[in-house]
């Protein structure tokens, strides 16, 4: 098995569980789930005035590889900006933390985690005219 | 409603060779038939394709078809019927397994209309995430706290949930069936129903965790 002790330790002790104020304009907030087996995951990232994330905490209710992955996650997000938050893929997650093929869709709801709360915190934070852009294309979603 | 999707799999018995009036048994001389590699568990178990079924009719299919494929009943067989009958069990239990539970035969009837797994469409109905994260939060901590009374509320909020979600995927197949939409339609409602059931698989989840 090539579990490191490091990896093992996402397993056994995860890191940034908690959660962080959801109304806060520099929180953003993402929260997804697998409909294969049930679990839910939300993921939030605070972030500074020059885009870059300083916290990120996780609440996951779902199998330890969901945990352990959300836990990798938060611990690589805090320092990156945005944009390298945004290139995060779960392959780099299962491979590091050595999943099974049948774990990788925990994997995966990490990296959807972390793509929703990046999405929360633009959209939180979108200069006005950019909102009622994407007010109007919501909209324009919508009606469809 | 006239099903007639039934109609497909009827052929002559191998062995008396009358022409049978369902798949599988025969009903002049009860000889079990080969297993037609295209039929569905709706037909195999002489059932319309759709999800209000009438559950005692797929009972008496399911004893009768259990009984005709017992290992028992062929005891004295050839070996190659002896296969057959095998072949046939194992069927006939996955199909009563996934036939007779709602949420399972309606996974099922859905993909079997074209519709998307829940791995090609995760989809959950608006903010439905949000109101799930919550109660695992309220089960959570009614868990840390042993406290009875909120588990017994939560898993009441949650099987009122369940039986919404399973009505409203009830209304859906209904809705489909009624009207002969476009494509585009019907790609629609086939999503409608998968949403509802991803939710659903969201609820039991949670449900389970009350057991
Ligand atoms: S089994 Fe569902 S997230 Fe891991
Ligand atoms: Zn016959």
């Amino acid at each position: 098995m090539p579990y490191n002790e490091k990896v093992l330790d996402h397993f056994n002790n995860p890191r940034n569980m908690g959660s962080m104020d959801k109304a806060a304009r520099d929180v953003g907030t993402g929260i997804v789930g697998a409909p294969e087996c049930g679990d839910v995951m939300k993921l939030q990232i605070k972030v500074d005035d020059s885009g870059v994330i300083t916290e990120a905490k996780f609440k996951t209710f779902g199998c330890g590889a969901a945990i352990a992955a959300s836990s990798l996650a938060t611990e690589w997000l805090k320092g990156k900006t945005l944009d390298q938050a945004g290139e995060l893929k779960n392959t780099e997650l299962a491979h590091e933390l050595a999943l099974p093929p049948v774990k990788i869709h925990c994997s995966v709801l990490a990296e959807d985690a972390v793509k929703a709360a990046i999405e929360d915190w633009k959209r939180k934070n979108a200069a006005p005219a950019e909102t009622a852009l994407a007010t109007e294309e919501m909209q324009g979603k919508t009606k469809t | 409603m006239e099903d007639n999707t039934n109609k497909a799999v009827l052929t002559k018995c191998t062995h008396c060779k009358h022409e049978m009036s369902q798949p599988l048994l025969c009903d002049h001389c009860e000889t079990l038939n080969p297993l037609p590699s295209f039929m569905d568990f709706f037909q195999l178990m002489g059932l319309p394709r759709r999800f209000e079924i009438d559950l005692k009719t797929l009972h008496e299919k399911y004893i009768t078809l259990s009984r005709h494929s017992h290992p028992d009943f062929h005891a004295e067989d050839e070996p190659d019927v002896m296969a057959l009958a095998m072949t046939v069990a194992a069927a006939v239990n996955e199909a009563y397994r996934t036939l007779s539970d709602p949420i399972r035969r309606a996974g099922y009837l859905l993909e079997l209309l074209g519709g998307p797994a829940s791995a090609q469409d995760k989809s959950v109905p608006g903010g439905f995430l949000n109101t799930m994260l919550m109660l695992q939060e309220e089960l959570e901590d009614a868990r840390v706290a042993a406290d009875a009374a909120a588990k017994a509320r939560l898993k009441q909020v949650l099987l009122t949930q369940r039986d919404g979600l399973l009505k409203s995927v009830e209304r859906l197949f209904a809705d489909l069936e009624a009207a002969a939409a476009c494509e585009a339609t019907r790609q629609q409602q086939l999503h409608e129903i998968r949403e509802q059931l991803n939710a659903v698989s969201f609820v039991r989840k949670s449900l389970s965790q009350l057991e």
